[in-house]
Order: structure tokens, then sequence, then C-alpha cells
């Protein structure tokens, strides 16, 4: 059982790297070809998930459906990269002016032992007023995470008195449709972020 | 041997709540330490800044205290891929010679663990460096928003450059006998 996890979590590792190299590739290309700082992808990452929000209400991706959203998965323990990557996301939502109403910001825990509904009420206010802070049962943060391909887990050392978590550290765009309609990697500038979320906006990119 | 720290801190209490400061030792100066704002219910805050040194001698930052949390670590990231592995740094972070060190989001930090209150934007944390050979230095880090991503100190200070600095205040800081 144990050894079928272990291959389980290789090959996902497997799977991250090439998405990761194909990516890369993918960024290697010229703007014209996808938006800029976002990459295009195919429709096999995301999908329903059903979750409950901050307040303790529950959530699915249909609460989704018809506007934009910026999803994040991170946890709050999590002292650097993720208000790092919620930050810019809030940055980035704040760069759409008018259009910012139309882009939902959604932080997913991979760490729902610590993050409950009460602990995310309190974290999410924080990085914008409108992002909504989703946690859930280990196997609803399994099953959305797998759905979306976030590779986590968690990291315990009996040297330490806590524990950390190892995480992809990707935003998603989800279009209206219910579609990712492009990925950011770690570092992204909120400018270029803003920039796609434009351009799929106006139609004018594939996917 | 007690041995007194100089910050050349600017302490701007502007409607900008994150201003460029410095503090220095006799070879090292921080520049601009910061952290971010944190809720209650958020245990763990990070620490960043600049370290420049003088001098011709390399050191190495090896542990940091602070009375505002239960342990503090010297952490940072190994990235593998897209996979972010945050993890304590053994043996210090080096501070090369006639050269800095910046401790900023994704690379190191130091990190609060424990925290026993929130962490309040524009307050400050009070932060004891210990360097291999600098010894310790005591340091404020002004708090930010959550979600800073704060530009470096100069970049900050040229920003300001136009800003009406209406309250500067400087201080003396006492380092903790060796």
């Amino acid at each position: 059982m144990n050894r079928k996890l272990h291959i389980g979590v290789m090959a996902l590792v497997v799977v991250i790297f090439a998405l990761g190299a194909w990516l890369n590739l993918r960024q290697g290309q010229p703007a014209e070809s996808g938006p800029v700082g976002g990459m295009v992808v195919n429709a096999s990452i995301g999908g329903p998930f059903a979750l409950t929000d901050h307040t303790g209400t529950a959530f699915t991706h249909e609460n989704l459906a018809g506007d934009y959203a910026l999803i994040y998965f991170g946890y709050t323990f999590c002292p650097d990269v993720c208000p790092t990557e919620l930050g810019e996301i809030a940055v980035a939502i704040d760069l759409l002016d008018e259009a910012a109403d139309r882009v939902r910001p959604v932080m997913i825990t991979i760490d729902p032992e610590r993050d409950t509904p009460e602990v995310l009420a309190e974290y999410v206010p924080l990085f914008h007023e409108r992002l909504v802070g989703l946690t859930g049962t280990d196997a609803e943060v399994r099953e959305v995470a797998t759905n979306y391909r976030v590779f986590y887990r968690r990291f315990e050392d009996p040297n330490y008195t806590y524990y950390l978590m190892d995480h992809t550290s990707f935003v998603y765009l989800l279009a209206p449709s219910g579609e990712i309609a492009a990925m950011f990697r770690y570092g992204t500038p909120p400018e270029d972020m803003a920039t796609a979320i434009r351009q799929h906006m106006r139609g004018n990119t594939r996917g | 041997m007690l041995k007194l720290v100089f910050a050349a801190a600017l302490l701007v209490t502007s409607v900008f709540p994150a201003t460029a400061h410095e503090e220095k030792s006799e070879t090292l100066t921080i520049v601009h330490p910061w952290s971010r704002a944190t809720a209650p219910s958020q245990k763990v805050g990070a620490v960043f800044m600049e370290i420049k040194s003088s001098t011709g001698k390399a050191d190495r930052l090896i542990g940091a205290s602070s009375p505002d949390a239960d342990i503090t670590e010297l952490h940072g990231h190994i990235r593998e891929g897209d996979i972010m592995r945050m993890r304590r740094v053994e043996g210090g972070i080096e501070v090369p010679a006639k050269g800095s060190v910046k401790l900023a989001p994704g690379g190191f930090h130091v990190m609060l663990i424990g925290l026993k209150a929130p962490l309040l934007e524009e307050t400050t944390i009070p932060l004891t460096l210990t360097f291999e050979h600098a010894g310790p230095v005591e340091i404020e880090a002004v708090v930010e928003s959550a979600g800073s991503s704060s530009s470096s100190g100069a970049e900050k200070m040229e920003k300001m450059d136009h800003m009406k600095m209406d309250h500067k205040k400087g201080s003396m800081l006492h380092g903790a006998p060796r």
C-alpha cells in the first residue's frame, strides 16, 4: 500500500517535471503565440470540485461559473512564497481597474489540517477584500489538487516541532466557462498576469 | 564585551508605513529589514533584508532571535522544477567580503515561528542577528502589508526622494553582550 503510494507520488513528480519542461518551452515562444506571461493550457487540467469556503459554506466550481478566477494553492503556515503570490494576485486584479470585478481571487489550501474555515477567515482579508479561502477534507483537497496537477507533500523532520508543506506554486486563470485559460509560474509579474487576463477578456487568444 | 551598534535608521511615520531604513555595525549594514502583517491565526512570519559588508573578510549570518516569537530560524527555498521546498538553512548564510546578500521573497528569510501576537502593519519587530565574526547585531524590522513584495531599500529611498519626510528619528541600539 505504502509502496503503491510512493510509486504514485513519484509518477506525479515525473508528470509535474514534464509539465514544467513543457511550460519552459512555451515561455520561450514569442508573445504573439499566447498570452503574455501566461501559458495556454490543454483541457485536461482543472475540473469540478467541492470544498468549503472561509465562511464555512459549501463552495464548488459552480460558484465560479461566469466569472474569471485566479486560483492559487497554498497554506497559511507559509510565510514567504504564499503571501508573495497572493500579494501578486491582488496587485494583478487591481491593475484591471473596471474589469477587476470580473476576476475572483481564490486560495485553495493544501494544508487542511491547519487551515480550517476559521483560520482562513482571518487570513484571506489581509490580501484582498474579495479573496475566497477554500478548504475541505483531506480527500476533497487531494482531489482538487490532483485535478489541477498540484504537487504537495508534508515535510516533517524529527528536529522540527512543526511541519512544512512542499508544493508547486502556480497561479491558474480560470475562464468563465470553467476551463483553465492560463497558468502563471512563481515570480510572474502581476503586470503580466493582468495583461494575459485582458487578452483573454478580449477573446483574442486560443483557449 | 558590549558592542555598540549605531542605527542610522530613518523611521518615517508618514502615510508610507514601509520606509527604507538601515542599521549598521562596524562592518555590516543591514538594509531595510522588513516583514509582512499576519493574521491572528497565522503563527509564522518571515523577515527579509539585505546585508552589506564593508570589510575584506567574509562573514556569516548564523542565527537570529526575537522576543516576538518562540523560535527564530534561518530558512531558504530549494526550487526543484516548480516545486518549492522551504527548509532550515544549516551552516548559516554567507555575507561575501565587500559584497552583499539579499534575504528576499523566494530565497532566504529569517523565519519567526510561534508568533506571540499577530504582526501588525506599521509596527516593528525587534530582532538580534548573530554573525560569525561581527557578533550580535540588533535590528528592527518594519512590518508591511501581508501581500507586500517590498522593493529593495535603495529603490524605496529613490521613490521617497520627492516625498516629504515630516518626522525623522535617529536611535542608538545596543548589541547584546557577547
